[in-house]
């Protein structure tokens, strides 16, 4: 052969294997990088297979034209053919096998599933149809709507203004038509589905008896300070902070450690983070109790599993025992995934105590039913014995949502849409304060329907009194999620229709300019 | 001319690019979360490992090294059609 083409084939040859290789890495990228595993077949599958067939053609050019190995050639066929028939066999066994075992909610993403039953078809046509339903509850019982009067837009205490889903209202109604509201018992029921749902939700495995049922999650709080440590030792806790976790301790004669969270900013957002170093400093021999908040309100973080880790060794090395609220763990957006601090391993169970409820998921504070997960033995006796007289049951009809709430898959359907919408609202309200407060700072939030934001910039003083008087919006006031500062923030309550909150902001954006002129 | 040179260096950037994407692709096998993205990872880690044979038999010269890339096909295509067969009745 002359040279000038031995040459022009090598060139190609590396071409082939430099595209072939190229391609396997962005395989492989995507696999890491793309969201479910139908999305990392596809890159996996496809990428990789371009690629190897790249690779093979260099290899052919190799040996057959520049080495002159034909037997080798047969060889590299036999080897082509092998994986252009097994690679889509394996691919299409595996999707298939995937998707059999996927659950409902992941199957709502696709837009054709040839392998659903009717039931699950269902299932994806009610993750697609479910909506919210916006009520208007001026004039109701609301305490959110009550407390301001009428003409002012409240968006302080932490409920919504959405109806809750219809499992629940049906199954309340049964319950009032049934008439007799006698003593309730503990809802086995609602255990045994509640533990269904941590072992389907987070692979977390936890038994019936391990669960104490509250009327709610303050309480909670409270009858935690009391049962761990004696009066005089400290609770831990990480500023800001929901108030009861200042006011709970105090109230059972404990010290508080107080310790900020490291903030920082994040593409333009303010962003929360634990500092552990200033754990370390600030906790001493008196330290038994360490009140987490996962997701953060109000700083809307939804922690990672390497942050709750390395609180969880902290906590276990000081011997303190870990509470951990996590009520608003189902209101996530982008589609996060939240982790249960006890559910990282089994060491740390023993050491947590964890509060769930699902009061802010559905809307349904008003019915009072929240839940204690306790699987250390020792604790859970503990816990009991304070609250025993104390605190009360939860209410027949708190049972009843309960048992729905957590069994019905509709309800899983709601809590996916208002995930979507709270997204949204997130996002709108972002959008909003950047076009027309572009000094104000806020987080970003993960999780819940909270948002905290910095007025320092266009409001001297205190912005929750301007926003209230000037405004007619009701904020919650800043100071009162921190032991010293935090006067130039407000928490802004986004859970209610995109129409209330544009309203909103349009007042607060008005009474600014009007102060300002 | 310089191609000879450039064409060991070239394969060995490959062979590293390759190399990379192996520990990609493990990283998603250890992370998982579930039994059908080790799967997928366990199967697309056959495949970059038949394109490493392939370069290094290139590398290396040896043809002999394409007989071991199809044993390796061969056991990865059978070791990923098992592990669908047996998630499908495991968790039925």
């Amino acid at each position: 052969m002359p040279e000038n083409t031995v040459v022009l084939w090598e060139w190609a040859l590396l071409l082939s294997a430099g595209l072939g290789s190229l391609f396997m890495f962005l395989a492989a990228w995507g696999n890491l990088r793309v969201p479910n595993v139908l999305a990392r077949m596809h890159s996996a599958g496809m990428g990789s297979t371009l690629g190897i067939f790249l690779l093979l053609l260099s290899a052919g050019m190799y040996f057959f034209i520049l080495d002159s190995e034909p037997d080798t050639l047969i060889l590299l066929g036999v080897l082509s053919f092998f994986i252009l028939v097994t690679s889509p066999v394996a691919t299409s066994a595996m999707a298939r096998a995937s998707l059999r075992i996927s659950d409902s909610r992941e199957r709502a993403h696709l837009i054709l599933d040839e392998f659903s039953s009717r039931e699950t078809q269902e299932m994806a046509d009610a993750y697609n149809q479910t909506t919210l339903e916006y009520v208007d509850r001026q004039n109701s019982d609301s305490a959110k709507w009550r407390v301001y009067g009428p003409d002012i837009i409240p968006m302080w205490v932490a409920d919504m203004d959405f109806k809750t889903p219809k499992p629940i209202l049906d199954s309340l109604l049964a319950r009032v038509e049934h008439g007799v509201f006698g003593y309730g018992g503990r809802s086995e029921e609602l255990a045994n589905s509640f533990c269904d749902h941590l072992s389907k939700t987070y692979h977390w495995e936890v038994s019936p008896e391990d669960l104490i049922f509250m009327p709610g999650l303050v309480s909670g709080l409270n009858v935690v300070s009391a049962a761990v440590g004696t009066p005089g030792t400290s609770v831990m806790t990480l500023e800001p902070v929901y108030p009861p976790f200042f006011s709970a301790p105090l109230k059972q004669d404990r010290q508080l450690q107080s310790i900020p969270l490291e903030l920082s900013e994040r593409d333009g957002h303010l962003f929360y983070e634990v500092d552990m170093q200033r754990c370390i400093h600030g906790a001493d021999a008196s330290t038994r109790l360490f009140l987490l908040c996962n997701p953060h309100n109000p700083v809307g973080r939804s922690y990672t599993e390497n942050e709750l880790m390395s609180m969880a060794e902290f906590c276990l090395e000081r011997d303190m025992i870990l509470c951990s609220d996590e009520i608003h763990c189902e209101l996530l957006l982008d589609d996060r995934q939240h982790y249960p601090v006890a559910a990282l391993s089994p060491e740390i169970a023993q050491n947590a105590i964890t509060l769930m409820a699902p009061s802010k998921t559905f809307n349904i504070p008003g019915l009072g039913c929240s839940v204690a997960i306790v699987q250390n033995p020792q604790l859970r006796s503990a816990i009991q014995a304070v609250s025993s007289g104390m605190i009360p049951h939860v209410n027949v009809l708190g049972y009843a949502a309960g048992v729905s709430a957590y069994g019905d898959p509709e309800c899983r359907a709601w809590v996916h849409t208002l995930g979507q919408y709270l997204t949204d609202n997130r996002d709108f309200l972002l959008a909003a304060l950047k076009r027309d407060f572009p000094e104000a700072r806020a987080t970003r939030p993960e999780a819940t329907y909270l948002a905290w934001i910095d007025f320092s910039s266009y409001v001297v003083g205190s912005p929750f009194s301007f926003f209230l008087e000037q405004a007619g919006v009701a904020l919650s006031q800043g100071s009162n999620y921190c032991t010293q500062g935090g006067e130039s923030f407000v928490r802004l309550n986004m859970g209610t229709s995109r129409e209330i909150l544009a309203q909103a902001l349009e007042r607060m954006q008005k009474a600014v300019s009007a102060s300002q002129s | 001319m310089a191609i000879e040179s450039i064409f060991d260096q070239a394969l060995l950037v490959f062979l590293l690019t390759l190399a990379v994407s192996m520990c990609l692709t493990l990283l998603r096998l250890m992370m998982g979360p579930t039994t059908p993205d080790r799967a997928v990872s366990f199967d697309q880690l056959s495949l970059q490992a038949v394109g490493i044979i392939l370069l290094v038999a290139m590398f290396l010269d040896s043809s002999n090294l394409v007989d071991i890339a199809i044993v390796i096909a061969v056991l990865g295509f059978l070791g990923t059609f098992l592990l669908a067969q047996y998630m499908e009745r495991h968790e039925q």
